[in-house]
Order: C-alpha cells, then sequence, then structure tokens
C-alpha cells in the first residue's frame, strides 16, 4: 500500500480558481480507504483513456460506482462531459485544499 | 518513484474521447426514477405529518434526480451530435439529426411528465444513438 499523503503538481487551467496552473498540492491517497468520494471533492484519478495519466478534477455527482467529474473552471475543462463517468477504481485520492 | 508526481487538470481541447455510456446511464436513471415514483406509495390520508412529509421528500428528490438526469443525457448526446459525429456519418446514417432531434426532444418531455412509456422511449432512442456510435468506432 502506497503512503497517504503524496505531493502533486498540477498542470492546467481547468480548476481555476481553486487550482492554479503548476500549483502544488498533498493528496491524500487514503481517504477513500473507508468511505467513497462524496459530492465537492476534488480528487485526483487515472485517466480510462490514458492509464499513464493522472487527472484532477471535482466530484459533481456519485452514481454507483461511477463518478461524474467536472472542472470548476467549465468553460474551459475537459471532464465528465467529454470522458463520460469515471469508474471508482481509477480513483487515487483526494485533494487536501487549504 | 518521483518524489512531486505531475497531475493534469485539462482544459476543453479536442482529445478524441467520445462515450456514449454517460447518455445512456442518464436514460436508464429517468427510467428508474419513474419506476421508484410509481412505486411511492402516498400515505393514507390521516396519517401522521411526519410520514407526509418523509412521502414528499421522496417524491420531490426523485422528481429532482430526474430532471438532472434528462437533462444530463441531452447535453451527452448533444456532445457527440457537435463534437464527435462527422459528415461521413451522416452519410452513412442518414437519419442522424433526426433521431438526435428525437432523443433530445424525448429528454425535455421526460422533464415535462412522470411518464414510464416516455421514459423508456427515451431509453430506446438514446440506445439508437449509441449503437450508431459503436458502429462508427469500428
Amino acid at each position: 500500500m502506497s503512503w497517504p499523503l503524496k505531493i502533486v503538481r498540477i498542470k492546467g487551467h481547468s480548476m481555476l480558481p481553486l487550482i492554479k496552473d503548476g500549483q502544488l498540492f498533498f493528496i491524500n491517497q487514503w481517504a477513500y480507504l473507508l468511505r467513497g468520494p462524496a459530492t465537492g471533492d476534488v480528487i485526483v484519478f487515472q485517466n480510462p483513456a490514458n492509464k499513464t495519466q493522472r487527472l484532477c478534477k471535482r466530484v459533481a455527482a456519485v452514481q454507483g460506482d461511477y463518478l461524474t467529474l467536472l472542472g470548476d473552471n467549465s468553460l474551459d475543462s475537459l471532464d465528465s462531459r467529454s470522458l463520460g463517468q469515471i469508474a471508482l477504481k481509477n480513483v487515487i485520492g483526494r485533494v487536501i485544499e487549504w | 518513484m518521483k518524489l512531486i508526481e505531475t497531475v493534469y487538470a485539462h482544459c476543453d481541447i479536442p482529445c478524441g474521447i467520445y462515450s456514449d455510456h454517460p447518455s445512456q446511464i442518464a436514460a436508464d436513471t429517468v427510467v428508474k426514477m419513474n419506476e421508484k415514483i410509481a412505486e411511492l406509495g402516498e400515505p393514507p390520508h390521516h396519517s401522521e405529518k411526519e410520514k407526509f412529509l418523509a412521502y414528499h421528500n421522496s417524491l420531490t428528490r426523485m422528481i429532482l434526480v430526474k430532471e438532472q438526469h434528462a437533462e444530463l443525457c441531452k447535453r451527452e448526446i448533444l456532445i457527440l451530435w457537435t463534437d464527435y459525429f462527422k459528415p461521413a456519418h451522416l452519410e452513412k446514417y442518414p437519419d442522424l439529426h433526426e433521431q438526435i432531434w428525437k432523443a433530445c426532444k424525448l429528454a425535455s418531455k421526460n422533464k415535462q411528465e412522470i411518464n414510464m412509456q416516455t421514459a423508456k422511449e427515451l431509453q430506446e432512442a438514446v440506445h439508437e444513438i449509441g449503437h450508431i456510435f459503436s458502429e462508427t468506432k469500428k
């Protein structure tokens, strides 16, 4: 099992104004050991179309084992509107906001 | 293992990643909500206030989810229509515009009504578009 905390650099503009391009954040990789993601959580997940790529978005809806994920900057975001719903198994951790 | 890993908060660039699944799941949810609303028993006339509140709370939530997913269904269909389907697809499936139009109209009708028949028509229309989408991927 991986360590709970990991440092990530988040690139891109789709999570503005919360996350600016290149900003560093901690993610909690144990956040969902006991419970699943909730609406409003900012998470890091594996891109189902490209397993080597990790993406960051906010949970807009939880439907069973699937999440609808949207960028806060909805006018400029590649998210569930194009990617479709994301399976829970692709979730890596929750971004710790400050 | 890198100390700092890069994660992407991607912008809406044309990535070529499309799926018919979100519209199908949304249409399935509309059917399910109609089913649950039909099963929801209204409390007898002289029931306690709490029972009425619980009933209205459940009914309101189910209608809200039906409304949201009918809207989501329409949006997902429109993404395929505007961003994915190309003129070559239309040549092969000349009814595509008509089918998209019909499915979007049905999504709107499902917002207006509580009607299992309309919900199943939406599910079928979305399924047909999904079938065309899958065929174009072969």
